[in-house]
């Protein structure tokens, strides 16, 4: 099935009812309707003066070339063939305009999402006619299945001779057909058909950031991986003699505390997967298009996937934001707490050689978190806002289409930049044994004594003051 | 205006609440961004009622189905019963629903504070309202005589506002439908035919083998089953021939297209119509039959040439001698448009119109299959209601003006109210037209309401004329309220109804509620002897076998016609003329000092680097009613001043160029953008007509574009049916801030 369109140019009288019956019925905001009728004049007065009207709308191609850039998965081909965007899905980033050979697409500065002839799908689906077709006064509209040659509209390309409007060098296979030679080819003759054009921040994606995302990140986590393995290798023999001795505990992550850390944790993992998944089409997928469909499948379809992964990230930063702005006296004493110290620059210098032996200095003192957990912080503090911050933009299509299409690569780099300092986390906490009691101490919220007095001298020194004082 | 603009109750407003409500303050930032469907309506949602009634974007008059939601209307869509619907509405009716949701919409009955013009007003209710309008009347009529109050309307309010007036004893009503627009040819074809035409003219598109347009904007003025039907008629294979100066959209279709001089017409026609007498090819059963004056016309055409017109028309010779066997061919399916807005050379108009009468005769395409119809209406009675009182002569008939006008003139009302002659008029009721773009010579319309004591003004959007207004009495949206019926003449006659559709969100009242409770007020409310309007219609439907509760429930009844919509071979008809006979000697004309056979009356030249003013239609817009709709707005938000290169560029002027456009006697307008097009004649300009709007409440429409009437202050008067002919001004046009 390919539904289309005939329009007979030759008796189009300009009246331009199909424009407003389609603005009335999608209540496209100013600027973007979803078809036009261009008057076009050609010729000398005295001579050979024509005119010539243009009533176009999205040609439904079967290349569709708009498609392939979504970063939502919003605008797809259905299987009868028309061109569709999700209004649900799509986030306005405008990625598809540029790619339109017709002008087709555009954005609605008040739903702030991109606007398009879906041919009515929504009528279609329940048996009406699209409302440009049954309004056209002119009945030069001609609406059906052009693989059916028994339909009226096939019946009526073939006898009309009616054609798409293309040009050699753009041929994306549209199904709208138009009846009337001579002012099709003043149509044609007029430009109004582009080359499609990949939007600068897709070209960057493609270029730049996914490449990076791909092998980028992915090889610093093997490092990150293979060094604490190699921690493991050297540090076996101690920390098995250290198992054997009787454990004195200090107290150190509150329940809380220990409650937020996790419920971060399992929201990382959750926007990851959906996030990853729902990178669909071909010119945003990480990893192929298996996952995301894998993925899409679990959720029943893209929709609701999106929906998952907005919600969840809205629950998320519902709950990490206030928490932090809380947080003893608000986000100040956190920031405090995470603050580099002289001593802990020169354990950042210091730490990663004495971890693989290169090193036998001695590590400075250090605070309740290590430099190491601080420099992470701070990645996950700054990777977290401008991660939440660019799901509003996107979330409620804040600002311009260019904003938005910006944010989509600002929230990908983002999430970038924490995953390095997740791979030294995860790595630290889970593979290396060393730091074993470090993990327990989040479970069960208190650590072992003697491993803190090593790891956070400066810690222990000002609990243990703070103990005696009152 | 202290009217609250907030108020509008849009789909888009409703949901921006929604929106600020469920995301807490997020979403509010950004007016209506959605999350995700959260707050997004459905698509394509169903509705739980289809109610019909018929459409009020301009005086078309199509049946229409509103698709309803709640109080919700989801879209407005052709009657498929209605003979002027056809089952399309065209893109203004689309758009209907929106003109419920202008957030500029007046909403509660006003009265000025501030001085006249200035546009302040404090919201009132309705009983203070009327008893202001009644006590302004009653001090005018005590004063002057009710003659000195006068209504203008436009509508189907309107009949009921004059029964109330009329009933109070004033004789002074008048539309500016008739006078400028299409009064001189329903003059000319009564005089000719004894019969004048309804709307939509009762033209046999079905039929017709060659179609005759005159300065015709089919396409561009939307009239919709006319535009169906022309295109029908083409596909069908009918040849069609323009007159018009400018590449129209049916000009740019035309088999022949003539692009005459400006007011040159009546030349062509006179040469036709001697083509025809010269070479034997009218219809002889009909002028033998029918007519009278035949050989007083064969004399006075003689000398009117092919080559006499083209010398006059600019036009060559061959091309007025091919379109007239265009119509030769085909007759007697010759259908010769009368025309509708015709009001563009005063007397000339007049001429024009009787020769296109006298051509419809002599092709015998009169009443005739592919020509023009014999219309029937249905026979409804009136209201019944005490006898009106004996009324004074009105303005036009007191100052022996206009004899063959069939009504008032809007432009007599002006002339007496701005003078005091024949006497004052100080007080008027307007209704539904915003005068100040409706007529021509803004100046005179802003002088002539400086005289009065009273204006009222009835309307649905803060116009112009509301600016002026003492006291505003806001009406509800068409799709709001029921009106009087239709009754469509056709070839079966039929009885629509409007009716509401959804209730008005605003403290605003119907026409007849305004007419019955102002009547009350004025004493007359004998005239209104009903309680509910149903009761009205019910009383009226009496007797004509069509019941309220069919009306309601399909919108149209069709009723069978009486008569054939074809005049017989052999039948004996007696026209409405003095001599019973359809006549191409107009005595009556004589009898009064005028042309009795048309005469071409050349229009003068525009002097050296000035240019005719011409206007026209946008098919987006009615008039100066629809630019503020918020969807038509945004198709066609204003106008463009269309001008021929060669005469462009030596002015300096380049193509979107932003122009002001100017009279030499001081009034100009603008700024628009400059079209440079070959589609104009280098003699001429021209713009759609309606644009260029000084409304501060109507926020979108205003200072939008170019207005023809803000500079249209050379009107021409007919001296026969009083229209003003307006395309008699000569603009010139310079860069804006140069």
């Amino acid at each position: 099935m390919r539904l289309g369109m005939l329009i007979e140019l030759d008796r189009c009288v300009g009246c331009l009812a199909c424009v407003s019956s389609c603005k009335e019925r999608w209540d496209t905001g100013p600027g973007a309707a979803r078809d036009w009728v261009v008057t076009f004049e050609h010729g000398t007065r005295g001579k050979d003066l024509g005119l010539t009207f243009y009533p176009g709308l999205c040609m439904q191609c079967s290349d569709h070339p708009c498609t392939t850039e979504c970063p939502t998965g919003a605008t797809y081909r259905r299987d009868d063939g028309i061109v569709v965007v999700d209004p649900d899905v799509c986030i306005g980033c405008g990625n598809c305009i540029p790619l339109c050979p017709y002008g087709a697409r555009r954005i609605d500065p008040v739903k702030n999402i991109v606007e398009k002839c879906n041919l009515c799908a929504p009528y279609v689906d329940r048996g009406e006619a699209p409302a440009c077709v049954s309004t056209c006064l002119a009945e030069c509209r001609h609406f059906g299945d052009l693989d059916d040659p028994t339909s009226k509209v096939s019946q009526l390309v073939r006898t009309l001779d009616a054609r798409p409007l293309k040009t050699a060098e753009v041929d994306v296979g549209p199904n709208v057909f138009y009846a009337g030679a001579a002012h099709r080819e003043a149509i044609v003759a007029r430009g109004v058909i582009q080359s499609p054009r990949s939007p600068e921040l897709t070209r960057l994606w493609k270029g730049v950031t996914r490449p990076l995302a791909r092998v980028g990140v992915p090889a610093f986590a093997l490092l990150t991986v293979l060094g604490g393995a190699m921690i493991n290798l050297r540090t076996r023999g101690h920390s098995q003699s250290r198992a054997q001795e009787k454990v004195e505990t200090l107290p150190r992550h509150r329940l809380g505390m220990r409650v937020l850390h996790w419920f971060n944790a399992l929201s990382w993992l959750l926007l990851l997967i959906t996030g990853t998944a729902l990178m669909a089409t071909p010119s945003f997928a990480l990893f192929g298009q298996g996952f995301p469909a894998a993925v899409s499948r679990l959720f029943h379809g893209e929709g609701s996937l999106l929906r998952f992964h907005v919600a969840w990230g809205g629950l998320w930063a519902l709950v990490i934001v206030p928490f932090f702005l809380l947080f003893k006296k608000g986000g100040l004493e956190a920031i405090r707490e995470i603050a580099l110290t002289r001593d802990d620059l020169q354990w950042l210098a210091i730490k990663p050689l004495v971890a693989i032996g290169m090193s036998k200095k001695p590590l400075p003192p250090q605070d309740k978190y290590n430099a190491g957990q601080k420099a992470f912080a701070a990645s996950a503090l700054l990777g977290t806002t401008v991660i939440i911050g660019s799901g509003v933009v996107m979330t409620f299509h804040l600002g311009s289409a260019a904003l938005v299409a910006t944010m989509i690569l600002v929230h990908k780099l983002a999430i970038a930049l924490a995953l390095v300092g997740l791979a030294v986390h995860v790595t630290m906490a889970a593979l290396v044994t060393e730091e074993r009691p470090a993990l327990r101490s989040m479970v069960t919220g208190s650590i072992d004594r003697q491993h803190a007095s090593t790891h956070n001298a400066k810690w222990v020194e000002e609990e243990e003051s703070g103990e005696k004082k009152p | 205006m202290s009217q609250d603009a907030s108020s509008g109750l849009s789909r888009r407003a409703v949901l921006r609440g929604a929106g600020a409500v469920t995301t807490a303050g997020v979403v509010g930032a950004t007016g209506d961004a959605h999350a995700f469907s959260l707050l997004q309506p459905a698509e394509a949602p169903r509705a739980d009622r289809v109610v019909p009634s018929f459409c009020e974007l301009c005086f078309w008059n199509c049946g229409l189905l509103a698709s309803v939601k709640g109080s919700r209307i989801l879209e407005l869509r052709g009657h498929p019963d209605y003979p002027n619907a056809q089952g399309k509405l065209c893109g203004r009716g689309q758009a209907g629903a929106a003109s419920i949701r202008d957030e500029d919409r007046l909403t509660s009955p006003m009265i000025r504070v501030g001085p006249r013009g200035e546009g302040k007003f404090e919201r009132v209710g309705w009983k203070t309202a009327y008893r202001a309008v009644a006590q302004g009347f009653q001090r005018t009529k005590t004063q002057y005589g009710a003659e000195a109050i006068a209504l203008f309307y436009h509508g189907k309010g309107g009949p009921l506002l004059r029964r109330a007036l009329v009933a109070y004893g004033t004789p002074n009503f008048a539309a500016p439908s008739y006078a400028q627009c299409k009064g001189a040819r329903d003059v000319a074809y009564k005089l000719t035919f004894g019969e004048k035409l309804p709307s939509p003219e009762p033209l046999d598109f079905d039929a017709t083998r060659c179609m005759v347009l005159f300065g015709s904007h089919l396409g561009e003025n939307a009239h919709n089953s006319q535009v169906q039907e022309f295109v029908r008629a083409r596909r069908r294979g009918a040849s069609l021939i323009v007159l018009d100066p400018r590449l129209s959209t049916v000009a740019a279709q035309a088999d022949v297209w003539l692009p005459l001089r400006p007011g040159s017409d009546t030349a062509v026609l006179l040469a036709w119509i001697h083509l025809l007498l010269k070479r034997g090819d009218y219809s002889q059963p009909f002028v033998d039959t029918h007519c009278t004056g035949f050989d007083k016309l064969a004399a006075h055409v003689d000398s009117c040439t092919p080559d006499w017109a083209s010398a006059l028309s600019d036009v060559p010779a061959v091309d007025i001698v091919r379109a007239y066997e265009l119509m030769r061919n085909a007759k007697p399916a010759v259908l010769v448009h009368p025309g509708r807005h015709v009001s563009w050379y005063g007397e000339a108009d007049i001429q024009r119109g009787r020769a296109q009468a006298i051509l419809t005769a002599l092709l015998g395409a009169f009443w005739a299959p592919g020509g023009l119809f014999r219309p029937s209406a249905p026979n409804v009675r009136d209201f019944p209601g005490p006898d009106f009182p004996e009324l004074p002569k009105g303005v036009d008939e007191a100052s022996g003006r206009f004899p063959f006008a069939p009504e008032a003139t809007t432009t007599g009302l002006r002339d007496a109210t701005r003078t005091g002659k024949p006497y004052p008029i100080k007080a008027w009721f307007v209704h539904g037209t915003n005068l100040i773009q409706s007529m021509p010579n803004m100046e005179e319309t802003v002088q002539a309401i400086s005289n009065l004591d009273l204006l009222v003004v009835c309307d649905v959007l803060p116009t112009e004329i509301v600016r002026y207004a003492d006291i505003v009495l806001p009406e509800d949206i068409y799709l709001e309220r029921y009106d009087d019926l239709q009754l469509g003449a056709g070839k079966k006659p039929y009885i629509g109804l409007r009716q509401p559709v959804i209730p008005s969100p605003f403290d605003t009242r119907p026409a007849w509620r305004i007419a019955k409770e102002l009547g009350e007020e004025l004493g007359v409310g004998d005239f209104f002897a009903f309680d509910t309007f149903e009761d009205y219609l019910t009383a009226r439907l009496e007797g004509s076998g069509v019941s309220l509760d069919e009306l309601k429930a399909k919108g149209i009844v069709q009723l069978e016609a009486k008569q054939s919509p074809y005049l017989g071979p052999k039948e004996a008809y007696a026209w409405h003329t003095p001599s019973g006979k359809v006549e191409l000697y107009s005595a009556q004309l004589a009898s009064k000092g005028f042309s009795p056979l048309p005469e071409y009356v050349a229009q003068p030249r525009p002097p050296e680097g000035s240019f005719r003013l011409l206007y026209g239609r946008s098919p987006l817009h009615s008039f100066a009613r629809t630019q503020n709709n918020p969807i038509l707005h945004d198709i066609a938000p204003s106008n463009t001043l269309w001008m021929h290169p060669s005469v462009a560029t030596p002015l300096g002027l380049k193509n979107k160029d932003q122009v002001m456009v100017s009279n030499g006697t001081g009034q100009e307008t603008g700024p628009m953008e400059l079209q440079v097009t070959e589609r104009i004649a280098s003699d001429c300009v021209y713009m759609v007509h309606g644009f260029g709007q000084r409304a501060p409440g109507l926020r979108r429409a205003n200072g939008k574009g170019g207005s023809d009437s803000e500079i249209l202050r050379n009107y021409a008067v007919d001296p026969i049916g009083g229209t003003t002919g307006m395309r008699t001004e000569f603009v010139r046009v310079r860069k804006n801030g140069v």
